[in-house]
């Protein structure tokens, strides 16, 4: 355990670099609009601020769908991965520490671009106890309802960043198995195994039906009959097995062949 | 110790040759240490166990002997300096003398040219230094007891 | 129990048979040569004792085991190429490869540090070849890996920097615990340091032997035998 996370720290020191910069952007980005925003709510749009602050996130979720294949890509480049396959350490073991830096670092620029909309909001003219009070109307939650909800979305995108995390490790894995078209080969398993991941995700839904499962609260309406409902955002234990399953075989495979 | 090996021949005889070649010029003397296994192997750049090698023969031959934990040194016994001191001059003249005949040169030119050897190169001194004449103070047993 | 035993392993890649059924047994603790010219199939069969590829055929077993992260944990690989993370600095470098293996001694690590005139901070970036060089082995013998495999350490190293490896490896080997196991195609320096060798060619053995036997069957170098049977 000593020696994975020792890995993980290797990863960590090898990628602050570029979470800091992330960082230093999405910081420099939401500042910039907090200061914009009075501005804008006054003359333009209350909500272009607000609407423009969701950039980082989408940049966020292109990064999740790269970093997967990146990180691996860098220790091919560097022919790292030649040291790191003669360490003690199992294949899995290397993708589940890139997974979790990688988790980790997005989550943290996450949680910082959420701040920064939550700044922007204030300084915009749509007060946060609107959308407060909206979801109660709307949505027609109780608090702790909602507190609920807000959890299972963090949940949600932590499974859901690292399903993706997975599959650029996976992908990227698969190349390495043909060293001369490598890439080629990445590129097609990415698409085949999204294609996969959402045409079986209705038939995983239902096959996990039968067992807990957590989910968002909503309700279906406004007035008394309103019915409510529970709907999953995620599939949770099909995710769950997903990503499991996906780094068990790409560690199988680096343990078989590590080329440079 | 500057041996330069021969890459032909068995590193182990080379090595054995060398120590004791100073043994028989005294540069090693009896009871004298000899480098660690380690040190020669790192100073000739070569395997420790072909040093080792080596040094067992040695002790096989009575030439050294290693007292555990202290090292390798050669034998204290006198008359084993002077055995291989002999034993190395025995060789060098046999091997000089069977040169000389392949060269096809008579006994009698073979002592000529020792003596005019000898008489260009002075005295039976270690660095050889020119000397005017034969030196008639010769100490032939040199430094060795 | 040897080192290493190799049954009938053959590795094909794609368009290349690179080890065409190689039956091998390295004793253990020596110094072994495995020579071979470019191409030959000496990387290969390094890496696939340190577990970085699998035989397509054959078997392969280290101390008597399957390669494994416990065979692993007792090999230390230094590759041909440069594999080092160039973000590190050579401090960095030696406390990851230290926090990878039990048989890390810091100690020795710094120790050698000083004795092949590397700076702790220095970025591995910044290094020279040859630094790089000493580097490499500087993380391979600060352990007590029992198995040691350096892939033509000497390979475009400058002259100071080859002599500096040659004494260190003579120094710093654990003779009978440690099976060192050296492969070039750049004979005439390391010679002196194998007591066992193996000359492969084209994928295949043609001739194994000790070394100081090899030279007074012969009464030539290993290179002179190099140049012949290679």
């Amino acid at each position: 355990m000593k020696r994975w996370w020792s890995l993980v720290g290797k990863e960590w020191r090898g990628s602050w670099t570029v979470i800091l910069l992330a960082l230093a952007a999405t910081i420099g980005f939401d500042t910039w609009l907090a200061i914009k925003a009075p501005v804008w709510s006054a003359r333009i749009n209350g909500g272009l601020a607000f609407g423009l602050s969701f950039i980082p996130f989408v940049g966020m979720g292109i990064a999740a769908l790269v970093v997967g294949y990146y990180t691996m890509r860098n220790e091919w480049r560097d022919r790292t991965s030649l040291q790191l396959l003669s360490y003690p350490v199992s294949g899995a073991g290397i993708l589940w520490a890139k997974l979790l830096v990688a988790v980790l670092g997005l989550g943290l620029i996450t949680v910082v671009a959420t701040v920064g909309t939550w700044f922007v909001t204030q300084r915009s003219s749509i007060p946060y106890s609107t959308i407060m009070s909206a979801t109660e109307d709307i949505l027609r939650l109780t608090p702790w309802e909602r507190t609920l909800d807000i959890i299972w979305m963090v949940v949600c995108s932590i499974l859901g960043t690292a399903f993706i995390v997975a599959v650029g490790l996976f992908s990227f894995t698969i190349g390495t198995i043909v060293p001369r078209i490598s890439g080629l080969i990445a590129v097609i398993v990415y698409g085949l195994t999204w294609y996969l991941t959402f045409a079986f995700a209705p038939h995983a839904m239902y096959a996990f039906s039968f067992v807990p499962n957590p989910g968002l609260i909503v309700y279906t309406g406004l007035g008394p009959m309103a019915a409510r409902k529970v709907i999953p955002l995620l599939p949770f234990w099909p995710t769950i097995m997903g990503t499991v399953i996906l780094i068990l075989i790409a560690g199988k495979i680096l343990e078989l062949e590590v080329d440079a | 110790m500057g041996i330069s090996f021969d890459e032909s021949v068995p590193i182990y005889t080379q090595i054995m040759k060398s120590v004791l070649w100073d043994v028989a010029t005294g540069a090693l003397l009896p009871g004298d240490k000899l480098l660690s296994v380690r040190d020669f192997a790192k100073q000739a750049k070569t395997n420790p166990n072909t040093v080792q090698r080596a040094y067992a023969e040695l002790e096989r031959m009575g030439v050294v002997e290693t007292q555990r934990g202290q090292g390798t040194f050669v034998s204290a016994s006198p008359e084993i300096a002077r055995e291989v001191r002999s034993e190395m001059t025995t060789a060098a003249v046999e091997s000089f003398v069977e040169e000389m005949r392949r060269l096809r040169y008579s006994d009698s030119d073979i002592i000529s040219l020792v003596s005019q050897q000898l008489a260009k190169t002075g005295t039976n001194s270690s660095n050889g230094a020119a000397q005017n004449g034969p030196s008639t103070t010769n100490d032939h047993d040199g430094g060795v007891q | 129990m040897p080192a290493i035993e190799l049954t009938d392993v053959h590795k094909r890649y794609y368009r290349s048979h690179a080890l065409r059924g190689v039956n091998l047994s390295v004793d253990r603790g020596k110094i072994v040569g495995l020579l071979g010219p470019n191409g030959s199939g000496k990387s290969t069969l390094l890496r696939i004792c340190a577990g970085l590829a699998s035989p397509t055929s054959g078997k392969v077993q280290v101390h008597g085991q399957d390669i494994s992260i416990a065979t692993k944990a007792i090999t230390a690989y230094i590759p041909d190429i440069d594999s080092f993370y160039s973000w590190m600095t050579v401090r960095q470098a030696i406390a990851f490869e230290s926090s990878m293996f039990d048989d890390f001694v810091l100690a020795d690590a710094m120790d050698l540090v000083r004795e092949l005139k590397l700076d702790p901070d220095n970025k591995i970036s910044s290094l020279s070849k040859g630094q790089r060089g000493r580097l490499k082995l500087v993380l391979a013998m600060s352990r007590r890996a029992e198995l040691v495999l350096m892939d033509e350490p000497l390979s475009g190293i400058d002259p100071p920097s080859r002599t500096a490896i040659l004494e260190t490896i003579a120094d710093r080997y654990r003779a009978g615990e440690q099976t060192i196991i050296i492969s070039t195609h750049e004979v005439l320096e390391s010679e002196k340091l194998f007591e066992d060798v193996i000359f492969l060619s084209e994928g295949r053995i043609v001739l194994t032997g000790e070394a100081d036997q090899l030279r007074a069957e012969r009464g030539k170098s290993l290179n002179e035998i190099f140049a012949e049977v290679c």
